[in-house]
C-alpha cells in the first residue's frame, strides 16, 4: 500500500500489520480453549482471506498447503513418534516402567524424592534414544506420572520434572531435531551431537541437583516411597525388575550405537521387544493390546494434527511476508555480536511459544544465518546450533503455549491441571536458563568436545 | 518505509512484478541454491529493482520435492529444481536432468541448448502447464562414500547403499540393496553403519554433510550423475503475463545461473578434494568391472522404460545425439584430457 | 414445533452415525499401526537376515509401505482424535466458564476455526490429488510405491475430521456436549 503526501510516499508492507496480527489472533484463538492444532490453522485460513481481501497474496498461494501437509506425511524421522508412544504405553500398561521407576525410586534409598531423580534418570536414558520431544513427553508422562501421583507427589513437581526431563531428548544426542539443526546451519551433524554432549549432561545434572535440594528443603513435596507394606528389595528382585527395561534400552541405544537401526528404526525396535517383555511378564493380552494400539493412534494424530496446523500458520506468515519483518528485525541491530545474540536469543524463545521447533528451524535460522556467519565465523556456528537448541528447549517449557507441557496435558490425568503443568515448569526453566547462559558465556563447553574429538582423529 | 516520492517515480516505466521461486535447496548448499540467487540478483539489477524474485529454501513453502506441483499449481511462479525428481510422474523428465552413462555438463548444454533438448524436455513439461530454463550444472558428481572398499561387481551384493532416482535403479540390478534416506539421516545412518555406503554430490557439499568422518572410501566417477542440469521452471500463464522485456532478462538470468554454478562447483570441488585426502579419504577408481557391468544394467533399464512412446521418442533422439556428440568429443576433449591430466600425473 | 423436533432428532442421529464412522476409521487406523510396527521390524531384521541367505529382504517398497501405514493410521484417526477429546487444548480460561459458555465458545471455534480450515483444505487437496491419479503417479525411487492413494488420504481424513466437526456443531447447537459418550468399548 502506498499513500503520497507532501512529497513522500509512505510504504505500509501489509506483511507489517498481517504478521503480528496473526500472532495476536492466535493467541485469542488458543484462550478460547479450542484445540491447538485447529486453532493454529484456523487463524492462518482466517489471515490468507484477509490477506487476499488486501491482494497480498492469491488464492492459488494456498495451493501450497496440501503439498506441505504432504511434506510431513512423508518424513521418515516422524515414524518415531508413534514407535515411542507405543513404546511408553505398553511399558506402562504392562507395569514394567511403573515397576521400574518404583525400584529405582527405592533404589535411590528412603531419599525424599527418589522417585523425581529416577524420572530425571530414566528421561536422561529416554532422551540418549530419541530427539523427538513429543515422543519423549508423552512416554514419560505415559510411564511416570501416574506412579508418581500414587505415591503422593505435589501434581506440579511431578509434572514439571517430566516435561523439563522429556525434553532432555532435544539436546542429549542422538537427536534428530539436531540433525535438522545441522543441517540448516551446515555444520557436520557428528560434530553437533558431540559438541551438544556436555551442555545435555549439565541439564540433567542441574535437574537432578534440583530436586535433590527440593525434596531436602520441602519434604512434604516428594514423600519418599512408602515402602513398608513392600516386600525388602532383594538383590534377585532387583535384577527381575530391572532386567526388562535394561533389555529395552539395550535394544534400542544399542541398535543405534553399533549401527543396526536408525533412530527411527530404532523405535520400532522398542516397540516390538516392549511387546514382547510385556508378554513375558504376563502383562500382554488382546485387550492390553487394543488399549496401548488407541492411545497410540490417538496421541499420534493430536501430535501430527499441531504439526498439520502449525505448517498452515507458517505457510500464511510467509505469505503476508512476516518472515521478511524478522530478517529486517535481525539487520537492524545496534550492538554487533552481543546485540545479534541478545535479540535473536530472543526472537527464538518468543517464537518457541507459538509454533513448532521444525518451523523454527526453517523460519529463523537461515535468516540469522548469513549475520551469523559473519560475526561468528564457521566455527562459531556449531556452537550457535548448540546454543539454539538449548534456547528451543528452555522455550518448549514455557507457559502458556510451550509444546512440551500441551503434550504432557494430553497425556495427564483429569485430576492434574493446566495450572499444576504451568506451575511445575517455572523452576525447570530457569534451570535451563542458566545452563543457557552458561554455554553463552563459556563456549568451551561446547567446543571442548569436538575439538579433543578431531585432535585425536588428526 | 518512507521515500521521496520523485524517487519513487523515476524508473517506474515498467511494472513492479513480485514473484516467489521456490526450490528443492537448503540455504546450507549455498552452490546450488546459489543457482536460485543468481536469478534473483541478476533479474532484480538488470530491471532496476522492478522484477524481484524471492527464492525460498526446501521446506519454506513447499518441500523440496513438491516444487513442480507448486509451479503447476499457481502457489509460486517459479521454482528452482532438478527435472529427475519428477520422474514418478514422467520418467522421460530424468533426461533433464541427467541418466546413468549419459551427458557431461558441456555436452548437456550442447543437447539443451542447441540439439533438440530443451524442446523434447520442454514438450513434456507443457502437460503440467509449465517451461524449464537451464539454470545450473554441479559437473561430474562424486561415486558415493563406502564403509569398505569394493571388490568386483559380486562386492556389491546385498550392500546397503542410499541413492535415489535411476542411479538407484541401475545399482539396484546389480545386487545393491538400495535406502533411500531424507538427507539429514544420511550422515548417522553411515556413521553408525546401518547403511554401507551413500551417496550426495561432490566434495564441497559431502564435506559439509560430514560424510568424510563417516566412511573412508570415496569412489568416483559418479557415473549415474556425469553433469546434471539444475533448472527453472515457470508456471505458463504467469509466464505469458510477463513483460517482453522482464521474459528476456529471466531467460539471460538463467544462462548465466547455467555456467556460474559450473564454475563454482569446480574451482570448490577442486579446493575441498584435497582437504579430504589430506584428512585421510581414500579415493577409489570404479573399476572397468562394475562399469561395464552398470552401463550394460543401465542399457537394459532404459530399453525398458522405452516401451513407453513418450519416453522413446526422447530417448531416442537423445541417443542419437549422445553417439554423435561422443565421437567428437573423443577426437577433440579426450585425445587432450588423457594426456594433460589423465593417467600419467593428476590422478591420485 | 413438531418439525423442529424431528430435525433435532433427525441431525442428532446423524451425528450419531458420523461418530460410529470415526469409530470404524479409527479401527483400521489400530491395525495400521499394527502393521507399521511389524513392517517396521521386518526391515529392520530383513537387512541382516537378508545378508545371511544372500536375497534383498529390506526394499525401498517395504520402507515406504511403512510410512504409507503411518499416514492411514494418522489420517484415519484425526477425527477421532476430535472425539475422543485428544487434541490438546490451553484450559486456563476454559476451565473457569460455565458449562453454557463453554458450549457457546465451543461452537463458535468449531465453526470459526476447524470448519474453515477444514474446508481449505479439502478444496485445495481435491485437485492434486486428482491430478495424480491421472498420471497414475510412482514414487520416484527406485522400487518405490504407488503415491496416488497416499496422496487420496489429504481430502479422506480432512473429510472424517470435517464431519466429526459437523456432528459436534450439531450437538452444540442443541444444547448438548460437543461428543457422545458412548465411545470405547469396539473391538
Ligand atoms: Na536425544
Ligand atoms: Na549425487
Amino acid at each position: 500500500m502506498e499513500i503520497e503526501a507532501l512529497g513522500w510516499v509512505i510504504t505500509l508492507e501489509p506483511g507489517e500489520i498481517l504478521g503480528p496480527g496473526m500472532f495476536l489472533a492466535l493467541v485469542v484463538a488458543l484462550l478460547s480453549g479450542y484445540p491447538v492444532a485447529f486453532g493454529l490453522g484456523g487463524v492462518a485460513v482466517v489471515f490468507a482471506a484477509l490477506a487476499m481481501a488486501l491482494g497480498v497474496i492469491d488464492a492459488s498461494f494456498l495451493a501450497a498447503l496440501p503439498q506441505r501437509i504432504f511434506g510431513i506425511m512423508g518424513n521418515l524421522t516422524l515414524l518415531a513418534i508413534p514407535a515411542f508412544v507405543f513404546m511408553g504405553a505398553m511399558l506402562e500398561q504392562s507395569g514394567i516402567a511403573e515397576r521400574l521407576l518404583e525400584t529405582m525410586g527405592r533404589l535411590m534409598g528412603r531419599l525424599r524424592g527418589g522417585l523425581a531423580l529416577a524420572v530425571v534418570i530414566v528421561g536422561t536414558v529416554l532422551a540418549a534414544t530419541t530427539g523427538v520431544i513429543a515422543a519423549t513427553v508423552t512416554t514419560m508422562g505415559l510411564i511416570s506420572l501416574p506412579a508418581m501421583l500414587r505415591a503422593g507427589y505435589d501434581k506440579s513437581l511431578a509434572t514439571g520434572v517430566i516435561a523439563a526431563s522429556g525434553t532432555l531428548g532435544q539436546i542429549i544426542p542422538p537427536s534428530i531435531v539436531l540433525v535438522v539443526l545441522g543441517d540448516q546451519l551446515g555444520v557436520p551433524v557428528g560434530e553437533l551431537f558431540v559438541g551438544s554432549v556436555i551442555p545435555g549432561l549439565l541439564m540433567s545434572g542441574a535437574f537432578a541437583l534440583y530436586v535433590v535440594v527440593i525434596s531436602a528443603l520441602r519434604p512434604e513435596l516428594a514423600p519418599p516411597l512408602d515402602t513398608t507394606g513392600l516386600p525388602p528389595l532383594t538383590a534377585s528382585g532387583l535384577v527381575n525388575v530391572l532386567a526388562a527395561p535394561l533389555i529395552l534400552i539395550l535394544l534400542v541405544l544399542g541398535s543405534i550405537f553399533f549401527g543396526i537401526a536408525t533412530p527411527t528404526e530404532a523405535g520400532v525396535l522398542g516397540a516390538v521387544g516392549a511387546m514382547a517383555l510385556a508378554a513375558a511378564q504376563g502383562g500382554f493380552s488382546r485387550a492390553a493390546l487394543r488399549q496401548v494400539s488407541d492411545s497410540t493412534v490417538r496421541t499420534t494424530a493430536m501430535v501430527i494434527a499441531i504439526l498439520i496446523g502449525s505448517t498452515a500458520f507458517s505457510l500464511v506468515f510467509r505469505g503476508v511476508g512476516g518472515d521478511v519483518l524478522i530478517s529486517d528485525l535481525l539487520l537492524q541491530l545496534p550492538g554487533g555480536r552481543t546485540g545479534f545474540l541478545a535479540v535473536s536469543m530472543l526472537v527464538i524463545f518468543a517464537l518457541g511459544f507459538f509454533i513448532d521447533f521444525f518451523e523454527i528451524a526453517f523460519i529463523v535460522v537461515p535468516l540469522l544465518l548469513p549475520t551469523a556467519r559473519q560475526l561468528l565465523g564457521p566455527e562459531g556456528l556449531l556452537w550457535l546450533g548448540v546454543v539454539i537448541g538449548a534456547n528451543l528447549q528452555t522455550s518448549f517449557l514455557t507457559p502458556p503455549f510451550g509444546f512440551a507441557l500441551f503434550y504432557l496435558r494430553g497425556v495427564a490425568p483429569e485430576e492434574v491441571s493446566t495450572g499444576d503443568i504451568y506451575r511445575g515448569a517455572l523452576p525447570f526453566i530457569a534451570l535451563q536458563l542458566s545452563v543457557l547462559l552458561l554455554i553463552l558465556f563459556f563456549p568451551q563447553l561446547v567446543t571442548l568436545l569436538p575439538s579433543l574429538a578431531s585432535a585425536a582423529a588428526g | 518505509r518512507i521515500r521521496r516520492a520523485d524517487e519513487v517515480k523515476a524508473g517506474s516505466a515498467l511494472p513492479l512484478v513480485r514473484w516467489r521461486m521456490a526450490t528443492s535447496w537448503p540455504h546450507s548448499l549455498d552452490t546450488i541454491f546459489g543457482g536460485a540467487e543468481t536469478i534473483s540478483r541478476r533479474v532484480r539489477e538488470m530491471s532496476a529493482g522492478r522484477f524481484l524474485i524471492q527464492p525460498f529454501a526446501a521446506g519454506e513453502l513447499v518441500p523440496g520435492l513438491e516444487v513442480l506441483e507448486a509451479v503447476q499449481n499457481g502457489s509460486v511462479e517459479c521454482g528452482h529444481t532438478a527435472s529427475y525428481y519428477y520422474l514418478g510422474k514422467n520418467p522421460a523428465l530424468a533426461f533433464g536432468t541427467a541418466v546413468p552413462f549419459g551427458l557431461t555438463a558441456q555436452q548437456q548444454n550442447a543437447w539443451l541448448y542447441e540439439g533438440g533438448g530443451l524442446e523434447a524436455i520442454d514438450r513434456l513439461y507443457s502437460d503440467f502447464g509449465v517451461r524449464s530454463f537451464p539454470a545450473g550444472n554441479t559437473g561430474a558428481q562424486m561415486g558415493g562414500w563406502f564403509k569398505r572398499p569394493l571388490e568386483g561387481v559380486a562386492s556389491l551384493q546385498g550392500l546397503k547403499m542410499r541413492i535415489p532416482g535411476l542411479g538407484g535403479k541401475v545399482m539396484a540390478a546389480l545386487g545393491v540393496n538400495v535406502q533411500v534416506l531424507p538427507g539429514g539421516e544420511i550422515f548417522l545412518a553411515l556413521d553408525r553403519g546401518a547403511i554401507d555406503a551413500a551417496e550426495w554430490t561432490g566434495p564441497y557439499d559431502d564435506e559439509k554433510l560430514g560424510l568424510n568422518k563417516a566412511a573412508r572410501y570415496y569412489y568416483y566417477p559418479g557415473w549415474w550423475e556425469p553433469g546434471p542440469t539444475l533448472t527453472a521452471l515457470v508456471n505458463l500463464q504467469a509466464w505469458s503475463r510477463l513483460p517482453s522485456e522482464y521474459q528476456a532478462m529471466f531467460a539471460a538470468a538463467c544462462h548465466e545461473a547455467n555456467g556460474l554454478m559450473l564454475s563454482r562447483y569446480d574451482a570448490l570441488n577442486a579446493t575441498v578434494l584435497q582437504r579430504l585426502i589430506k584428512g585421510g579419504t581414500q579415493l577409489k577408481f570404479y573399476g572397468e568391472p562394475i562399469l561395464q557391468a552398470a552401463r550394460e544394467a543401465t542399457d537394459q533399464i532404459l530399453a525398458d522404460s522405452a516401451k513407453d512412446a513418450t519416453f522413446k521418442r526422447v530417448y531416442e533422439q537423445w541417443r542419437s545425439f549422445r553417439q554423435d556428440v561422443f565421437a567428437w568429443n573423443r577426437v577433440n576433449e579426450f585425445s587432450y584430457t588423457r594426456f594433460a591430466f589423465g593417467e600419467a600425473k593428476g590422478a591420485p | 414445533m413438531r418439525g423442529w423436533l424431528s430435525w433435532a432428532e433427525r441431525s442428532l442421529s446423524w451425528a450419531d452415525r458420523i461418530d460410529a464412522l470415526n469409530r470404524l476409521a479409527a479401527r483400521l487406523a489400530r491395525w495400521a499401526l499394527l502393521l507399521m510396527l511389524a513392517l517396521g521390524t521386518w526391515n529392520v531384521l530383513g537387512r541382516y537376515v537378508g545378508l545371511a541367505v544372500g536375497r534383498n529382504l529390506s526394499s525401498n517398497a517395504l520402507i515406504e509401505g511403512q510410512w504409507h501405514l503411518f499416514d492411514l493410521m494418522v489420517l484415519l484417526a484425526l477425527g477421532y482424535a476430535l472425539q475422543t477429546d485428544d487434541h490438546v487444548r490451553v484450559d486456563v480460561l476454559q476451565s473457569r466458564w460455565s458449562p453454557r459458555r463453554q458450549r457457546r465458545v465451543e461452537l463458535a471455534t468449531t465453526l470459526g476455526l476447524l470448519l474453515p480450515f477444514v474446508l481449505v483444505v479439502l478444496i485445495t487437496s481435491v485437485a492434486p490429488t486428482l491430478r495424480s491419479w491421472q498420471l497414475w503417479e510412482v514414487s520416484p525411487d527406485p522400487g518405490g510405491l504407488p503415491r496416488y492413494w497416499v496422496k487420496s488420504l489429504i481430502p479422506l481424513g480432512f473429510l472424517l475430521l470435517g464431519l466429526q466437526g459437523v456432528a459436534q456443531a450439531i450437538r452444540l447447537l442443541h444444547g448438548r456436549p460437543p461428543t457422545s459418550h458412548d465411545h470405547g468399548g469396539e473391538g
